[in-house]
């Protein structure tokens, strides 16, 4: 009995290790959140993105806009177009994504649940995913969005209203 | 006799326990400072790239450039059609960027490089209403955040048979 009242258990000890733990590591895991959240708004999304991607979407509407919306109607999910394939001013459109640093431009429509669902069942797609899992976007809506990937990682998107 | 003061084991727990909890709590206080401080960092690039990035597309959008004459290291005058002229400088004496009449401090550790301004042209393309292009960039970093650029790349986009620019 004078034995049980003695300094510590390895039971209290064991108690007192896990609360602490639990604690740092919520501690921990609620900064991590913020700190992601914040990084997300630098690379999704950003003041500079948005105005090159409005810049891409001034050229499409100047030149090949109707092109776009054809090609789009015919391959039924998206369009990537930062190779200029499309445009019937390809060494403009062309240097164009180059001094934009753009990597990837998707043109698809502004309900993009046939996009999202595509671009979940593969791998190669990285951080798009992510992105598109950002974004809001309206089902009910029939126009189109053009989402476009920089080298330097961010990704941005414009509404065709 | 039993019940009186603490045993070595009690104490070596209660050492051992106490230096991982310093140890945790300080390098989570030294992770966390630090993301403070890249955070604030980072907001205050992003908050200058982006004025001065709407200064200068705000003109783009609006007006149509004329000209673009050099008047200095890191000087340009942009000339518009529409009877408007804008300095766009780095002035290095004062550490200051100016853009027409928007100014703005360049403190200790931020970073402006070399203004670049190009000019590409494609000639006219048959149905595009555009058919060149001008491209600003305006090189901006942080001495503390140096694995990110907030770079202001403008572009804008002409029709070079309309609108043609002396460069």
């Amino acid at each position: 009995m004078r034995k049980t009242q003695r300094g510590f258990l390895l039971t209290e000890a064991v108690i007192v290790i896990t609360f602490i733990s639990i604690v740092l590591f919520y501690l921990f895991w609620q900064f991590n959140n913020v700190f992601s959240v914040y990084e997300k708004s630098f690379h999704f999304n950003s003041v500079d993105g948005l105005y090159r991607t409005s810049e891409i979407k001034t050229f499409l509407l100047k030149t090949n806009f109707s092109e776009l919306i054809q090609q789009l109607h015919e391959e039924n999910i998206y369009i990537e177009f930062s190779d200029c394939s499309f445009s019937n001013a390809t060494p403009f459109c062309e240097d164009l994504m180059a001094k934009l640093e753009v990597e990837n431009a998707y043109f698809i429509y502004e309900n993009m649940t046939s996009f999202i669902n595509y671009v979940e069942h593969r791998q190669d797609y990285g951080e798009l995913i992510n992105y598109l899992d950002y974004i809001d976007y309206d089902r009910n809506y029939l126009g189109y969005r053009l989402i476009i990937e920089f080298s330097d990682g961010q990704f941005t998107s414009i509404v065709f209203l | 006799m039993n019940n009186r003061g603490f045993s070595v084991v009690e104490l070596i727990v209660a050492f051992s326990l106490a230096t991982i909890m310093i140890f945790v709590v300080s390098e989570l206080t030294i992770f966390l400072r630090a993301e403070y401080n890249k955070i604030n960092i980072r907001s205050e690039m992003v908050l200058k790239q982006a004025i001065i990035l709407d200064k200068i597309a705000h003109d783009f959008n609006n007006k149509q450039v004329a000209s673009v004459n050099t008047c200095g290291d890191n000087c340009f005058e942009i000339d518009f059609y529409e009877h408007d002229m804008k300095v766009l400088m780095i002035d290095e004496e004062e550490d200051i960027f100016r853009y027409g009449n928007y100014a703005t401090e360049i403190k200790e550790e931020m970073i402006f490089g070399t203004i670049v301004i190009e000019s590409e042209a494609y000639g006219s393309v048959a149905g595009n209403k555009i058919d060149s292009f001008l491209k600003i960039r305006i090189p901006i970093s942080h001495e503390y955040d140096s694995d990110k650029n907030f770079d202001v790349l403008a572009i804008y986009q002409y029709n070079s048979s309309s609108y043609p620019i002396s460069f």
